[in-house]
This record gives structure tokens, sequence and C-alpha cells, in this order.
């Protein structure tokens, strides 16, 4: 006979920590290793490698929920945390930088009193991230799949292949096929 | 020649850090009950795992593999609290009760609030046999215990699921 508690059976789903558990750890982590020489930090760095922005220009956002969009963009851009998040005394993370493929920009959450308003207190966006991908129509689907509205799909546009959508905090991003 | 598998790196575990770290959360936090506790016993799991590669010690470092050194933290920590419980009331074993063949479909949401309310031991064992879905010899090692010792707390804890549970329902 089935045995009843046979529907407990429960599948490893992957749930993220919060924001600040996930960095702590991995800080925990590279001072565990140190001093193992394959993880040697540049000098006043904290975490290996990334830590430093190398490029003139750095595109900041304000983000609503700034810790979803962290997950959102892991996901969808398989975005790395290269500093922070830094979480500020009302909770909220006053910044935070992630890298997609060999770029960076930087994000927090909006304080809109300190004019630093997000997408969604606007209203709408007046900027907007291009970015290179592999391929334009599966980052479309899996952005989709994750939230994101599909303003172009994929066509040919100024010479390029590219589709554009916003993700759900409001940015605009379009999606060029490498 | 057959080379060696290179014993994992400290750079291996940072590597595959973010993709694991939900995957081992997932799994504790979904039956531990508790975000707290999740994040202690994930924390032990992946200091833990440092510890093995500074030993060369790891000669396949994945997500599973950390998800198998999170189960034990699990069942430790629910060694810890029984032993705890232990202190203030004495275990209620007794003999091995025999079951009456239990055939119902259960309300999953229902059911795991059942296993929640249950004792350290019970809670244990129900998780990595029926969550987990380890066969008995692989509960038993979990928790330090005999294949008979593990078929009979098993025995004594579906018991007291199934009382509280139809206890629930007829509550309802």
């Amino acid at each position: 006979m089935a045995d009843p508690l046979d529907a407990l059976r429960e599948p490893v789903i992957a749930l993220a920590p919060r924001p600040e558990f996930t960095a702590e750890l991995r800080r925990r982590i590279v001072a565990e290793f140190d001093p193992d020489p394959t993880l040697s930090a540049p000098e006043g760095a904290t975490m290996p490698e990334t830590t430093t922005i190398t490029h003139t220009v750095t595109p900041y956002i304000a983000v609503h929920d700034a810790a979803r969009a962290i997950e959102w963009y892991r996901d969808v851009f398989d975005a790395e945390i290269v500093d922070g998040p830094h979480v500020m005394d009302d909770g909220r993370i006053g910044s935070v930088d992630l890298r997609i493929g060999d770029s960076t920009f930087g994000m927090s959450d909006p304080y809109p009193e300190e004019t630093w308003p997000s997408p969604q207190d606007l209203g709408g966006t007046a900027t907007g991230f291009r970015v290179k991908v592999a391929d334009a129509q599966a980052t479309l689907e899996r952005a989709v799949a994750a939230g994101a509205r599909n303003h172009r799909p994929v066509a040919e546009q100024y010479g390029r292949v590219q589709a554009t959508i916003f993700d759900p905090f409001g940015h605009r991003w379009t999606l060029e096929q490498a | 020649m057959v080379t060696e598998p290179r014993p994992a790196q400290g750079s291996d575990l940072l590597e595959i850090y973010d993709r694991a770290l939900p995957q081992v959360y997932g799994y504790l936090v979904t039956r531990c009950g508790s975000a707290a506790v999740a994040e202690d016993l994930t924390s032990e799991t992946f200091l833990a795992a440092v510890s093995a590669i500074q030993r060369g010690g790891v000669p396949d470092l994945t997500a599973a593999w950390l998800i198998g050194v999170a189960r034990h933290k699990l069942a430790d920590h629910w060694r810890r609290q029984g032993r705890e419980e232990r202190k203030l009331r004495l275990a209620g074993g007794g003999a091995p009760q025999t079951e009456d063949p239990w055939d119902a479909r259960l309300d999953v949401a229902e059911a795991r609030a059942v296993l929640a309310s249950m004792g350290p031991h019970h809670r244990a064992a129900l998780t990595l046999r029926y969550l987990d879905g380890l066969p008995v010899r692989d509960v038993a090692a979990h928790l330090d215990r005999t294949p008979q010792a593990t078929e009979a707390l098993l025995v004594r804890a579906r018991h007291a699921f199934r009382r509280v549970y139809e206890g629930r329902a007829s509550d309802g």
C-alpha cells in the first residue's frame, strides 16, 4: 500500500537568503581561506578580484526593492555582486555594485526625499541599458518568465538584432544579440 | 594514465557560492521552518566545506555535495534540540507500537504544519525519511542510530504524526 506520508516529499528549491547574510557569509569564507594564495585579494580590498570598478563611467540606478532586484538581475543576466550590499540604518540598501559580463553598475533603494526616485516614483524612466547577450530571444523569454514586460520583440533595428524589455522594477533594457 | 582529480580549492567554493547558496539555504529553511536557524545552519555548512577543502578532502565540490553537508548539520541541530528537551522531560519512547495500516490522502500544507509541531526526534526522522526520501539505513546513519532503532523511531513518529494530524482534522 502507498504510504500517505510520501506526499511530504520536498525537492530542493533554491531560496535566496537575505542579501546581507549572503554577503557576510561570503566575507567569512574569504577570510577563512586567506592567506590561500589562490584567493589573495588586491591590497585594501575585502574580496578577491572584483571589488574595483575600473571603467571611467559607471551607471548608478535607483531601484524599488533593491534586494529583490539583486536576485532578479542575477537570475536573468547572471549578474554578480562585486561590492555590498551596504545596508543603511533604515534597512534600505544604500549601495550595491553588480557586474554583468565585463561591465559594472551600481544601484540603491530609492531615496525620494533626496531627489533619488525610482521608476515607480516617476511613473517611467528616462534612461536605459543596452546589454549584449548571446541569445536575445532566450534572454527575452527568461526575463518575461521572471516578470519583465516585453516592450519590443526581437527584431533588427539600427543594424542590430535586439529586443527591449522593462524589468519588474521599471528599468529599460535593450537586449542586443552579440 | 588516469590523472588524479584535483581536490577542490577555495576559489572553487567561491565560484559556486552564488549558485549553491540559495539551494543550501532553500533546503534548510523549508525543513527547519525558521530563517534564523536556517542561516546558522547555512553558515555551518559552508564553514564545514571550508575546513574540508583545507584538508584536501573534497574531490567533487557541487551544490549536491553541500546539501549533503547541510543534511548532516540539520540532523545535528535536531539532536542538540532533542538533548535540550530531554532535560525538561523524560523522552516518551517506550516500546515500538505496531501500526494500523493508514490509507489517507494527506493535505500537504496541513501535514507540514503537523510536522513543524512535533518534537525534534520525530521531526528529524520523518523529514529525512519523507521530505528527503532517504532509505531507512541512510536516515539511521544521519541520526547515529541502528537501522532497527530507526525503524522503531519511525513507527513511533508516524504514530504520533497520525494522532496529531487526525486530531487537527476532527477539530476543524
